[in-house]
């Protein structure tokens, strides 16, 4: 177990090799990084999992051919069958559910990466940076951050929806808007640790500038928590985008999210369970696996022992 | 330290106007308002509204009346609840998103940390995964599932004697400890997941680096290594974490407070924004805005408590 | 004479007895009452107030009309039946005189007045007041200046000629001013309590008020909490003691609540859950309509609906037996017209293409479409805007998929937050919207509001000054029939200009449990006084 004592400790932590043996020192980081991930079984599986949920969403519907906006009179609320067709069962409206669980998947997918990535890239910058230069920087950055956690987030939904319309992009932006506080506080915290440290000290004697600091040697050792957090978040943002429908201000039919459908799912459940438990199923599915593969990403990324 | 908090204290002010200041613009910019309903209201009548709540003077004016009210500590009154004052209805909302926000915090504390650090020291082994599974349920399965399986599992299928179910499936009566259960239940549940995946991971990173070598190179007992060396410095991030979800738990729990009917803040800030309550979401904006800059104070202050080199 | 005394003693216990009886709850012989009479009842949405001057939701009616009560009241059937008031004549078109009953009093003893009412009715007037529902008292004469501030409150056409005699003067012919009576906005308030404490009175515990019920305790969002008011002039035939409100906004929560015991008596059931709710409760479903019309507002004057034969054509291809009894399957009635069924003083409206197969109407109505300039390379197209709620989306998927199958017409949806829907439409922004109308009092009028040219709430900009002219002309006559028929006559024609498309009529369905006694099916008013229930022996 006892690798020797790696360069990758206190000392010019991520810009150089990470730890291991001595032969893989030949392979760039990144290389390393896939490697370790590789080992990880559960991650793997997760990961293909994930992969094959996009593609089923992605391709399916073309592949299926059915239209997911087309209302068959005669099917209204059936229960899933095999021969039909209708894996998944029809909506009230007669609606192949199967066919908008994908189309459906689309949308939170999308706004699940999106806002997630977007928040995330915010988040960690703005929290590093607050967290390292310190002082009035900091007063005011994290007073900037209070007074948004203060404000109602429906309020400011309400009025981006409406004054600027209803697109798509629109929602994920509303969604990051408020997501990266978190994760800006997360990262000033660990921030706050890390720039007492003996590496951060070595820089500044060499005169690396401030900026390069924060990007090159804080962030990096982030990214541990950052993916995990991350990986926390991705469901929080599908579920925002749920309740934002819910109230009339995201998706507009007849597109669909995973949100919108186990939202409705869950007040008929007693009366027609197929409603909930197959988008339900590929949400739980999908999150669960970000959730592996999240972790997987943290122990490849450092690799230290315990 | 004490300089610290003095000073922070002082910013308090600044951003609670700034705060409230944004809110109100806001508000105000948003189409619809306190009178628009499905029957429109006569001219007359509305001109009439517009006089009693001095919608007729100009905003700035309005503001400053707002602001000198709030100076006093009214809140001022409700534009859609007529017999109610906006304090009032703060002050019997408070208690319920305490009872169950505030209270639920403490207990998913407690199980998150337990939980994460389990998972940590036996790393990749089958309870790790267990443990996360587990752990992971209040983040994937949304809260307007899980609440309804709760009170169909504990109110509808468990039923006493009377035919009456074993818990109440909702509503807040007089504050008994029955009403209580399955929403802390709830909260808790869904807080943990994120307390527990932070805590593994921080508690990984802390477990893997020089001074943890050190202490078992010591021959420091492992309990005493995680619990006594590695435990303060891997709380860290979840301390980030602990006041926002403080605050959410118990301002902005909407969707537990609609599934199980409790008469909380989230509801009511809701139902304000909806209604163009302007004076109740206002109110409730300042009560939050207290508490995330108290809470947050009390963080960076537990900053410095759990990493002795954090200085201010 | 002794015997005769005894003799008519008798005889007028009897007609005191039956003349009670006829306006309490109704309980058959052989019913054992419960021993404990309590009830616990659900309420959408948490009440705006308690002071009939700001009374204005349904929630809020059906509670104040506990605690208060107006000059009539409306009984378990939805009639209309005296109240604080004896009897009353119409003693010219636009004058009614009221006779009080001698011994009506507020829960603290004093004696209820003609003059309550005067001050009542010129305070939900007062500018100074700031009510929101006013439509009521707007019948009054003078009433509409008041409000407008251009006369003193003391110039309403009101007047009590002695302390049990009130006058009323309306400011039209209004055949159904007993109606409006019995609503909240028109009760009673109590001038001795409400001059001393001004707006604060309704603060008071126990808010006195002269209805079956008195106010005990009030917490927002959680319950309203009355109890049987001993001094009420009925009390002896008010059956519960105890009558808790619990609002709650979410169905699900309210369906869940109601299967754990914790109420006997909802609102509504969820939307969807009709047929499941209906298997699982049995007979605790009661079945029954609102006077409530679902329909689709069009902008007459935006080019897309400018021409009548676009409007009739949108309206005949949709099929509205398929939206009701497949789709929503909730007891809703087709509805072709505005008024809805159970409406007084009107029939609805029934085209003559309602008996056509849809094959013929489709032909029909795509000719139409023709005939206004659209075809396959030119199609209709326009934004069907709605806010967000299961039931509204439901209808409007519905609705587009028609016109997008049969006629070719592209409908586009959006779904908007509520008050962004009423400013936008009220702006005339908006081309078609998902709109609703709920009488204010069960006659025909209330309906024409939507209609009259330059009316507040016609949405429509609809403008048909023939019809506006035949409202006029039936509203002066005194016959009910001969009334009835002319009002027909002219919603007929304003609808066979389709300025809207009604849809169907909302259904009131809720659950009550077997042992509550007193619920009508035939109350479409949905008026329901918790003094006209009981529970029975379980």
């Amino acid at each position: 177990m006892a690798a020797p004592p790696s360069s990758s400790s206190e000392l010019f932590d991520a810009s150089d090799s990470g730890g291991g043996n001595a032969y893989d020192g030949a392979l760039s980081r990144r290389a390393k990084v896939a490697l370790r991930f590789m080992r990880n079984r559960t991650a793997v599986v997760s990961l293909a999992v994930l992969v094959t949920v996009v593609l089923v969403c992605f391709a399916g519907p073309f592949v299926l051919g059915q239209d997911p906006a087309r209302n068959d009179w005669t099917a209204l609320a059936l229960p899933p069958t095999l021969e039909g067709g209708h894996w998944f069962g029809t909506d009230e409206l007669g609606r192949d559910l199967f066919v908008r669980t994908l189309v459906g998947g689309r949308v939170s997918l999308e706004v699940g990466l999106l806002g997630t990535i977007a928040a995330c890239l915010i988040g960690v910058a703005y929290g590093a940076c607050a967290g390292y230069f310190g002082g009035r920087v900091d007063a005011v950055m994290m007073r900037i951050v209070d007074l948004m956690y203060a404000v109602p987030y429906m309020l400011i939904a309400i009025l981006v929806m409406t004054f600027f319309g209803r697109e798509f992009y629109l929602v994920i932006l509303t969604i990051s808007a408020f997501s990266w506080l978190d994760m800006a506080r997360v990262a000033r915290g660990q921030t706050l640790s890390l720039r007492t440290r003996e590496f951060v000290d070595a820089a500044r004697a060499i005169g690396v500038p401030g900026r390069a600091i924060v990007f090159r040697h804080i962030v990096p050792n982030l990214l541990g928590i950052a993916v995990v957090y991350a990986t926390v978040m991705a469901p929080g943002v599908v579920l925002t985008e749920s309740v934002l429908s819910f109230l009339g201000l995201g998706v507009q039919e007849p597109m669909t999210s995973w949100g919108v459908l186990i939202e409705d799912g869950a007040q008929k459940l007693e009366a027609m369970p197929w409603l909930l438990l197959g988008p339900a199923a590929m949400l739980c599915t999908t999150l669960y696996c970000v959730g592996f593969v999240g972790d997987g990403l943290r122990d490849a990324l450092d690799p230290k022992e315990p | 330290m004490l300089a610290y908090t003095l000073r922070r204290t002082l910013w308090a002010l600044p951003t609670m106007l700034g705060v409230i200041t944004v809110c109100y613009l806001m508000l105000h910019a948003t189409p619809g308002g306190p009178f628009d309903s499905e029957k429109q209201l006569s001219a007359a009548a509305l001109a009439n509204l517009d006089a009693k709540y001095h919608f007729t003077e100009p905003l700035w004016r309005q503001y400053l009346l707002y602001l000198g009210a709030l100076l006093r500590g009214d809140l001022g009154a409700s534009y859609r609840y007529v017999d109610w004052s906006v304090n009032e209805l703060v002050a019997k909302a408070l208690p319920v998103s305490l009872g169950i926000g505030g209270a639920s915090i403490p207990i998913a504390l407690v199980l998150g940390i337990a939980l994460g650090v389990a998972a940590a020291v036996r790393r990749d082994r089958p309870i790790d995964r267990f443990v996360m599974l587990l752990g992971n349920t209040g983040n994937v399965v949304p809260p307007f599932v899980l609440g309804p399986v709760l009170v169909w599992v504990f109110a509808i299928v468990l039923k006493t004697q009377e035919g009456q179910g074993w818990l109440p499936a909702g509503g807040w009566g007089d504050g008994a400890w029955t009403h209580r259960v399955l929403p802390i239940t709830l909260l808790v549940v869904i807080n943990v997941s994120t307390i527990a995946r932070v805590m593994r991971a921080s508690m990984i990173e802390v477990l893997s680096s020089n001074f943890i070598r050190t202490a078992r190179a010591k021959g420091l007992p492992p309990r005493i290594v995680v619990w006594r060396h590695a435990l303060r410095p891997a709380l860290m991030p979840v301390v980030s974490l602990l006041g926002a979800i403080s605050i959410s738990s118990i301002t902005s729990a909407v969707v537990t407070e609609s599934v199980f009917a409790l008469p909380g803040l989230g509801q009511l800030v809701v139902n304000g924004a909806i209604n163009r309550d302007y004076t109740l979401v206002l109110g409730i904006v300042v009560l939050t805005t207290v508490a995330a800059v108290l809470f947050n104070l009390l963080v960076d202050l537990a900053y410095a408590l759990l990493d002795p080199r954090i200085r201010y | 004479m002794k015997a005769t005394h005894w003799f008519a003693t008798a005889l007028f216990a009897l007609v005191l007895a039956a003349s009670h009886a006829a306006h309490a709850a109704l309980i058959a012989p052989d019913v054992k009452l419960a021993p404990v009479q309590t009830l616990t009842r659900q309420l959408p949405a948490e009440i705006e107030s308690l002071d009939p001057a700001h009374i204005e939701s349904w929630a809020a009616n059906t509670v104040g009309l506990d605690l208060f009560e107006g000059l009539t009241r409306i009984d378990a059937s939805g009639a209309v039946v005296p109240g604080v008031a004896q009897s009353w004549t119409r003693i010219s078109p636009d004058t009614w005189r009221f006779t009080l009953r001698p011994d009506a009093s507020w829960s603290d003893g004093v004696r209820v007045t003609a003059d309550d009412f005067v001050y009542a009715w010129r305070r939900v007037l007062d500018p100074q007041t700031g009510s929101k529902y006013t439509v009521l008292a707007e019948f009054v004469k003078n009433a509409k200046a008041v409000v407008a501030g251009k006369a003193k409150p003391a110039a309403l056409g009101v007047r009590a000629l002695d302390p049990l005699t009130l006058e009323v003067r309306t400011e039209t012919p209004a055949a159904f001013f007993p109606e409006l009576a019995a609503m909240s906005s028109m009760a009673p308030v109590p001038r001795h309590i409400v001059e001393r404490a001004r707006d604060g009175w309704t603060k008071r515990r126990p808010l006195v008020g002269n209805g079956a019920y008195v106010l005990d305790d009030w917490q927002p969002n959680n319950r309203l909490v009355l109890s049987k008011n001993e001094r009420y002039w009925n009390a002896h035939a008010v059956a519960l003691a105890k009558v808790t409100y619990v609002p709650i906004e979410d169905d699900g929560t309210a369906l869940r609540m109601y299967e754990a015991g914790q109420f006997d008596y909802t609102y509504r059931i969820p939307s969807g859950l009709y047929p499941r709710v209906s298997k699982q409760f049995g007979p605790e479903l009661r079945a029954g309509m609102q006077i409530a019309t679902y329909y689709y507002s069009l902008d007459n004057r935006d080019p897309a609906f400018k021409d009548k034969r676009v409007r009739q054509a949108l309206s005949m291809a949709l099929d509205r037996d398929l939206l009701t009894k497949r789709l929503l399957q909730a007891g809703e009635a087709p509805l072709y017209g505005l008024i809805a069924n159970g409406t007084k003083s009107a029939s609805p409206f029934v085209p003559d293409w309602v008996s056509w197969p849809m094959e013929r109407r489709i032909a029909y109505a795509r000719a139409l479409l023709r005939d206004a300039g659209y075809s396959d390379a030119k199609p209709l197209a326009f934004t069907l805007t709605y806010n967000t709620n299961d039931l509204h989306k439901k209808v409007a998927l519905f609705a587009a998929s028609e016109w997008r199958t049969k006629l070719g017409v592209q409908a586009k949806l959006e779904n908007v937050e509520f008050k962004v829907l009423l400013q936008a439409r009220h702006e005339g922004k908006v081309q078609a919207s998902r709109d609703g109308w709920f009488v204010d009092y069960n006659d025909a009028m209330s309906y024409f509001d939507v209609l009259r040219c330059g009316s507040i709430q016609n949405d429509q900009r609809y403008c048909n000054p023939k019809v506006d002219a035949l409202v006029e002309q039936a509203n002066l006559l005194l016959e009910p029939d001969r009334r009835a028929a002319l009002l027909t006559q002219a919603h007929a024609l304003a609808m066979q200009d389709y300025p809207m498309i009604p849809l169907f009529q909302y259904s009131a369905d809720r659950l009550v449990k077997s042992y509550v006694g007193g619920y009508s099916a035939t109350n479409y008013v949905d008026q329901r006084a918790s003094q006209d229930l009981y529970v029975i022996a379980h």
